[in-house]
């Protein structure tokens, strides 16, 4: 029984008008996307300090969990993005306020963030308790490659990861870049045309793993331009029609000219319908 | 299902030695998550700058010991974040990167950001127990 793909539907909040789903839940975890501080209800962006928007952020990521059947007590990792590594401390306090004891893991960096805020955070959850526990035996752990060879970039330019590696039913698959796969060579046309590539070769590297987009649950988008956010979400609606995965986005500076790279977490197997 | 798993080493608590509110793993549904790991001394919590290539290693042998006293290994890590503070860098990374991961490597993706305290380098990953 391949594991459950489902998008959690917050009530609290107005419907995006992003190609993206405020969290999905894949398996046991809920994969929320990067939240900036958005009042849920009239959708308006403060624009306020780092703690305030911090504060917000966690006050939504609360309800969104809870909405999931899942807490902020269920995390087990956060991923926070800020505009300067001087606003540590400020984020920090009214983090702590959040996850009064054993916190989840967290990895904080500096980062542009598109749309000019000052804080961005993600997270992983466990899904909440329905059915009896299930145990861990000692995940299977292996490596996915492409069928078409062309596109195993890590290979070819003699680099240290794998495309893809699986740990039970997660794929994890390595950050991806527009790769002709004629050639093998960098696709370096116009940015929609980049990210257009880029998902075509993240769909075959799941297919050749037995799985597909419609199994993705999350995604992280580096842009090397924040401009071409609106295009991104042009060109992510073609790929993912209904029920699009969680995603966070930023903007860093990116090797071999790339105007994007695309990392991706999907479940193993396909969608049961 | 989701457990705490404490620091064996003083050093590597950087809750405790920084005030970094952040646990140093949680293990939940046969997966380890760890704390975003910097050039740390495992004994002392010192922070160690050096290069890419110096702070790299000492990353590696802090999360060595951190997943092996967790049951896992650097060879079960499934996906890593390897953060550097310019993409000047990158090739430096690799060189270094490639000798602790030598056979199936985890995926990852290299992020140039701003890293906390100074740090040229920090590895945030994600290991199967």
């Amino acid at each position: 029984m391949p594991p459950l793909r489902q998008v959690i539907e917050p009530t609290i909040w107005q419907k995006s008008d992003l190609p993206l789903s405020a969290a999905v839940r894949g398996g046991n975890f809920v994969f929320v996307s990067g939240m900036a501080a958005i009042d849920p209800a009239s959708g308006e962006r403060p624009y306020d300090t780092v703690a305030a928007e911090t504060r917000q952020i966690l006050t939504d990521m609360g309800k969104l969990l809870e909405a999931a059947g899942s807490s902020l007590a269920h995390v087990v990792k956060v991923n926070v993005l800020i505009y300067s590594m001087l606003e540590y401390g400020n984020m920090n306090s009214v983090y702590r306020e959040f996850f009064p004891t054993d916190p989840p893991a967290r990895t904080v960096c500096g980062a542009k963030l598109i749309g000019d805020h000052k804080v961005e955070i993600e997270c992983m959850a466990l899904a909440g308790a329905n059915g009896p526990e299930p145990t861990f035996d000692r995940l299977r752990r292996g490596v996915i490659e492409p069928a078409n060879p062309k596109l195993n970039v890590s290979r070819n330019a003699n680099l240290p990861h794998s495309p893809g590696v699986t740990a039970g039913d997660y794929i994890f698959l390595s950050g991806m870049g527009p790769v002709d796969p004629a050639t093998g060579g960098r696709n370096l046309g116009p940015i929609g045309e980049q990210i257009r590539q880029t998902l075509r070769n993240m769909s075959h590297m799941l297919e050749s793993a037995g799985s597909s987009l419609d199994r993705v649950v999350k995604v992280m988008v580096v842009l090397a331009d924040g401009r071409d956010y609106d295009e991104l979400n042009r060109v992510w609606r073609e790929f993912f029609p209904v029920d699009p995965p969680a995603r966070t986005t930023c903007a860093l500076q990116l090797s071999n000219g790339n105007g994007v790279e695309i990392e991706c977490i999907a479940l193993a197997g396909a969608n049961s319908t | 299902m989701r457990d705490v798993i404490p620091a064996t080493v003083p050093g590597l608590d950087l809750g405790r030695e920084y005030g970094h509110h952040q646990s140093p793993m949680i293990r939940a549904c046969g997966l380890i998550f760890c704390s975003g790991m910097v050039a740390i001394n495992p004994e002392t919590g010192e922070r160690e700058h050096g290069t890419v290539t110096s702070e790299t290693r000492r990353i590696f042998e802090n999360l060595k010991l951190l997943l092996e006293s967790a049951g896992s290994s650097l060879d079960r890590i499934v996906q890593v974040h390897a953060m550097i503070y310019d993409r000047i860098e990158y090739d430096v990374l690799n060189r270094v990167y490639r000798q602790y991961v030598p056979n199936a490597p985890p995926a990852r993706t290299v992020m140039s950001v701003q890293i906390e305290a100074g740090f040229k380098v920090m590895l945030d990953v994600i290991a199967a127990a």
